[in-house]
């Protein structure tokens, strides 16, 4: 018997699972970004909160490429640094100590706000986010161009993205 | 015995030469398989070369990185000039000393602050980051002070910047005389 392959219910799987693979490369697990979302988060963030844990975190702008470095004990900022990636030496330079203001926005729930504030005052029509469900943080977030006088401000845009979360014994 | 057909006498196809003529052996299969992926690959290289071609263009349409910023004297002292700040990003401050450029993108997300000449500081309105009018940080998230842009003063006399040359305090850069100007 001759089959009509023309129609066959596995070449219309194949495409439909490479169109859902292209959507997801193209967002990569983004959404856009809500005070919704964002309180949602937070909340199952802290009904179970890890009190001490390590994040490194990088900010992606055109020109720059950093990595923070936090260390949060019993909920504070216990020691934190940036460095800044060197592109024509290939390494990590310029190492900055954070003090507790400038690392917050860094932590977990410094990352909360950060993207609230941007919601309420940076005027990027671009916010997303991408959330991570054990434990409940912001994993990924995309700012898009900063608007100022109804133009778009070149080079403004940047990505936040957690590369670790450890979390640490209390007496480590 | 001849072979030839006699005339009249119809020409009859032997079927097993046919057979032997359209026959295509395991080698010439190979062979054209081979003519095929080397027609495929040649494809595929010439289109690969030609996206990678596609992504230098002939011609880049950029805006100049260097603009002409008046005289010093149009800069009064003790004053933070704002009157870049649309246009190339950047205010012009002049002191008893120098006069330099600072880079309107706050370190810490790369919004634009704002200089509040009330408690002279420039604050970026996104997360709250605050700079002296030098430049440094001293509240909020971000990690390093605002850049200088190179200024030079021209042989017209003018005031050049250069905003493709930029100049970090915390690598000891503003030190550098093209990251200033003397007043």
């Amino acid at each position: 018997m001759i089959r009509n392959r023309t129609f066959a219910p596995e070449r219309i799987a194949f495409a439909l699972f490479l169109t859902a693979l292209l959507c997801v490369a193209c967002n990569q697990g983004l959404e856009k970004a809500s005070n919704a979302l964002i309180d949602r988060t937070e909340a199952r963030w802290k009904s179970n909160p890890i009190p001490n844990y390590r994040i490194v975190v990088d900010v992606k702008r055109p020109d720059e490429f950093r990595r923070n470095d936090i260390t949060v004990r019993q909920g504070h900022v216990k020691k934190a640094f940036v460095q800044y990636w060197d592109s024509r030496k290939k390494i990590w330079d310029n190492t900055i100590f954070l003090n507790e203001s400038q690392a917050l926005a860094f932590t977990v729930e410094g990352l909360f706000d950060t993207v609230r504030l941007e919601l309420e005052n940076s005027g990027r029509p671009v916010v997303r986010v991408a959330v991570t469900e054990t434990p409940p943080y912001l994993q990924r977030i995309v700012l898009g161009q900063f608007w100022q006088n109804n133009q778009a401000v070149p080079n403004s845009q940047a990505t936040v993205t957690v590369q670790q979360f450890e979390t640490l014994q209390p007496a480590d | 015995m001849s072979d030839e057909p006699k005339s009249g006498q119809l020409l009859q196809a032997n079927p097993v030469r046919m057979k032997k003529e359209k026959t295509i052996n395991r080698r010439e299969i190979f062979s054209w398989l081979a003519v095929a992926w080397g027609a495929f690959a040649a494809a595929i290289s010439l289109a690969s070369g030609a996206t990678v071609r596609f992504l230098f263009p002939n011609v880049l349409f950029e805006p100049p990185t260097t603009f002409k910023a008046g005289f010093p004297d149009d800069y009064a002292v003790g004053k933070v000039d704002t009157r870049w700040k649309e246009k190339h990003r950047c205010w012009i401050v002049r002191t008893d000393a120098i006069i330099y450029c600072l880079n309107a993108t706050c370190t810490h997300l790369g919004c634009t602050p704002n200089w509040l000449d009330t408690e002279q500081k420039f604050k970026c309105p996104c997360h709250g980051s605050g700079f002296y009018m030098s430049g440094i940080n001293f509240e909020g998230p971000a990690p390093r002070p605002l850049e200088r842009f190179k200024i030079v003063q021209g042989d017209d006399g003018q005031l050049a910047v250069d905003e493709s040359k930029k100049y970090q305090q915390e690598k000891g850069e503003w030190n550098d005389p093209e990251s200033y100007v003397r007043a």
